[in-house]
């Protein structure tokens, strides 16, 4: 969990040189700042990795993978989802213009899960569309609020080549 | 066709390897006429892959449905441009855009080496560049095949995908591969001066013009791609962290490092090391980036379908790597600086703080992008970060750095002091205070957001009060004339003074940035009820409701009614809305959404009011559009059509949107200053020719 190991080294590019040896002392006192000027931002640029990857860090799991763990992931923790939409799964409330949908392991089909998501659906939104949802899982349903649609794989066309 | 296509591209990529091999050998051996043959070599694989290109285009053009690339990136319909366009629309031809534009690199690469001194560094530059072409040409015709035969050949193709069918795919895609593409020279440079062993500056004085035109198309694609997502995506922002929007703004925060610290070598023969490893670290993620859109391994919208390339990929910037760190490494004792760093402040240090700075930038985006594989590497889950993990990690660093543009250009070289520091910097730092004291006293509390402005403005004021001393000192020898005071003083130091320009349009582009994230504005209200936009489904309206939202101006927006059209292409959704600015009519709003019927295709066509002031943004997306309906919920027709009755609509002010074209503007006209080639007094020719190899004397402005 330490993105910034090489820093320290990267930070002191090319500043050794030839030295003769009356300038030692002074040289070291020379170095001995930028050392410290280099662990400080070393320190600071580690203190931001870390403040900010508290905050903002979710599982990402397929559907399959998530199902297998669902048990540690109920409740307010957030999870991201990846998936794929089930053929005519997309229903839209008329009431409460929430989107839900089904969506299906990527791999095994069978594996599905019932998505509810809050805000406007991306234009590449729709059937067998690979889908990346956040949210959080209560009761069955997958409450997302962020979502990334990609279109249908070109590749998985019925038009067959030779 | 499509054979001659296809062979020319097989032969150039057998060219490339050849050119690879006999240049190196003809180097490495001191054999001429081996590297005459492989400069031959390197020629042809122009000509050829231009060849291939040109078939393509032929295909694509004439609707030739017989090669399954044509089908699924073209159909009959579309405009001609876009089946121009659509030769990068897809993965293969995408790796053929690559190639064309390495070709054409190389081109430009072939004359300027054709009398370059010194001599031994030219056939390596190329040597890197035929590998490339050999990589990629491989990748398009063996591994994927941009002329692959279709078995039945169908009577029209799938079309461009309508996201794509935008003037921006025109032109982002390409300049945006200049950008990457030219990465490789700056590398090309570098390896040549690694694998030659002429290891003094002139691979940086060489390399400069390549460094800047890589920096100029990195800029101008990520802005256009910033503006294309803005203008076409709807959801009223312009960058949203995703991977590869982040793979493509790391090459240009180690190209603009490498830019900096590119200056202090040819100037102090420093940072030698340090230089060579920035040149091969960009292209090295120039090539990530490139990679990320195609092997499927992070999710992203921008990303092509999954496929075979990712390992070729990887063991190609593994190869990359390997070769240009190990040859750096055995040439370590060799690349000993000239001179040593002197005071903690000094221009020496700032130009270290601001490459260290672009450096720890791109490994916390490199750490949030590959989070997820890492994360299932060492533990077994894969995890993500959220884009408020890059936010809270680059955006200091941004700001930091920006404060550095204010300080650097004005630090004396070697060692300066705090008394001589705080002597120029009084002014700038005491307008930073008063604009800030100016914003709190019109009401931002926003600590972040006062601090952000702060920081531009002291950095626009140093920048102002170094041509404003210049000019006045300038005006003494004009006859107080301003205009030629101000040419005099650019063209005395045209790097200097252009720099300083490309300053400036940095910091407009940064207001901007700060003003459109801090103030964006997202409550909306309809009758008596707020909504915040960016938590909800929109705001729904149905036809005579009024909409307000309130920027520096105030919007009521009036949903008049929404016209079906329908086309057997696609059904347009057309809004008709009337607004009135602070209580004046305007021109009417029209957002639309369409849905394409062949491909079921929904593509949202976003509409902006743009001021000077603010952009009025509104997108209308098609899956909340509201038709009359029976009990059951099936919609009821009339004469044949839906009933609409109103539609959810995402709106937001956008503050000074339209002035980061300035600072675009600003920032390219610096650039040019900079690097217009000086018409060389006869003299100086003279010196040219009569300069010892190895002393760089030549003065290099910064």
């Amino acid at each position: 969990m330490t993105p910034t190991q090489e820093k320290p080294k990267q930070a002191q590019p090319g500043q050794t040189g030839p030295r003769n040896y009356g300038q030692h002392r002074k040289a070291n006192a020379g170095n001995r700042k930028f050392i410290a000027a280099g662990a400080v931002i070393a320190l600071a640029a580690l203190a931001i990795v870390v403040v900010a990857m508290q905050g903002s860090s979710v599982y990402y799991l397929t559907i399959a993978e998530f199902h297998g763990k669902q048990a540690s992931l109920a409740g307010d923790k957030e999870v991201r989802l990846a998936g794929k939409v089930v053929p005519g799964s997309i229903a839209r409330d008329e009431r409460t213009k929430e989107v839900s949908f089904l969506a299906m392991d990527k791999v095994d089909a069978t594996q599905t899960m019932k998505v509810v998501y809050n805000k406007i659906v991306p234009d590449t939104f729709k059937d067998e569309a690979e889908v990346v949802v956040t949210g959080t899982y209560t009761n069955g349903v997958f409450s997302a609020n962020e979502m990334l649609a990609k279109c249908p794989s070109k590749y998985s066309s019925t038009a067959e080549s030779n | 066709m499509n054979q001659i296509g296809y062979v020319a591209l097989l032969v150039g990529a057998v060219m490339s390897a050849y050119s690879v091999i006999a240049l190196s050998v003809g180097a490495v051996r001191h054999y001429p006429e081996l590297i005459k043959s492989g400069r031959t070599a390197a020629w042809s694989v122009v000509g050829l892959v231009s060849l291939g290109v040109i078939c393509v285009q032929y295909a694509l053009l004439t609707s030739d449905f017989s090669l399954r690339y044509v089908v699924e990136v073209s159909s009959r319909e579309m405009e001609w441009w876009y089946k121009v366009g659509a030769m990068w629309g897809g993965q293969e031809g995408s790796l053929l855009l690559w190639s064309l534009i390495l070709a054409i690199c190389m081109a430009f690469l072939l004359v300027q080496t054709r009398k370059m001194q010194p001599r031994e560094l030219a056939p390596w530059i190329i040597v890197a560049m035929s590998s490339g072409t050999a990589f990629f040409l491989v990748m398009c015709t063996v591994v994927v095949n941009v002329f692959q035969p279709m078995a039945i050949v169908p009577a029209d193709g799938k079309g461009l995908n309508p996201l794509l069918q935008n003037p921006g795919m025109m032109i982002h895609p390409p300049v945006l591969y200049m950008g990457y593409v030219s990465t490789i020279a700056a590398f090309g440079f570098g390896f040549a001066a690694l694998a030659s062993g002429r290891l003094d500056n002139s691979w940086v004085r060489l390399a400069r013009r390549w460094i800047l035109v890589s920096w100029v198309f990195l800029t101008l694609g990520n802005f256009l791609g910033g503006q294309w997502a803005y203008v076409t995506l709807g959801w009223g922002g312009y960058w949203a962290w995703d991977p590869v929007e982040n793979a493509a703004i790391m090459p240009w925060f180690i190209n603009t490092a490498l830019l900096h610290s590119a200056m202090i070598q040819q100037r102090r023969g420093q940072f030698k090391v340090w230089n060579l490893s920035l040149a091969i670290i960009a292209y090295a993620l120039s090539l990530f980036g490139t990679f990320l859109t195609r092997s499927g391994v992070l999710s992203s919208v921008h990303a092509f379908g999954e496929s075979t390339l990712g390992p070729y990929f990887m063991v190609w910037i593994g190869l990359i790597l390997i070769i240009g760190f190990g040859l750096l490494f055995m040439r370590l004792p060799e690349l000993k600086s000239d001179n040593k760093l002197d005071g903690l402040i000094s221009r020496e240090t700032s130009f270290l703080l601001n490459n260290i700075l672009f450096f720890l930038a791109v490994i916390f985006m490199l750490w949030g992008t590959l989070s997820p594989l890492v994360s299932q590497i060492t533990t077994g889950v894969k995890t993500e970060v959220k884009a408020g993990y890059f936010v809270q990690t680059v955006a200091p660093v941004l700001m930091a750095i920006v404060f550095l543009m204010g300080i650097g250009p004005l630090i004396a070289w070697r060692r300066a002091t705090l008394e001589s520091l705080s002597r120029s910097f009084w002014i700038p730092a005491s307008m930073a205070f008063a604009g800030s004291a100016i914003l709190y006293g019109l009401g931002m509390r926003n600590v972040v957001g006062i601090l952000g402005f702060a920081i531009t403005i002291f950095t626009a004021t140093t920048v102002g009060l170094d041509y404003f001393k210049g000019i006045r000192a300038r005006r003494r020898h004009t006859n107080g004339k301003i205009l030629p005071a101000v040419s005099s003083l650019v063209k005395r130091n045209r790097p200097r003074y252009g720099g300083l320009l490309v300053h400036l349009g940095i910091v407009i582009i940064m207001v901007v940035i700060l003003a459109s994230t801090i103030f964006k504005v997202s409550i909306i209200q309809v009758g008596d009820t707020r909504y915040s936009i960016d938590e909800t489904r929109g705001v729904t309206a149905n036809i005579g409701e009024t909409m307000v939202i309130k920027g520096f101006h105030e919007y009521k927006i009036t949903l008049d009614r929404i016209d079906a059209i329908g086309t057997p292409l696609k059904m347009r959704f057309q809004a008709h809305m009337s607004v009135l600015k602070d209580g004046k009519p305007q021109e009417p709003l029209a957002p639309a959404a369409e849905l394409y019927t062949a491909s079921q295709q929904a593509n949202t066509v976003v509409f902006i009011r743009v001021d000077p002031l603010e952009d009025l943004y509104i997108s209308m997306p098609l899956q909340a559009i509201d038709t009359r309906r029976d009990a059951s919920g099936n919609p009821i027709l009339t004469d044949g059509k839906p009933v609409i009755t109103g539609a959810a609509f995402q709106l937001w002010v956008n503050p000074l949107m339209m002035w980061s074209w300035l600072g675009l503007l600003v920032t390219i006209i610096g650039l040019l200053i900079a690097i217009w080639p000086e018409p060389a007094p006869v003299h100086q020719l003279a010196a040219q020719k009569a300069r010892v190899p190895g002393k760089e004397t030549e003065p290099v402005g910064v």
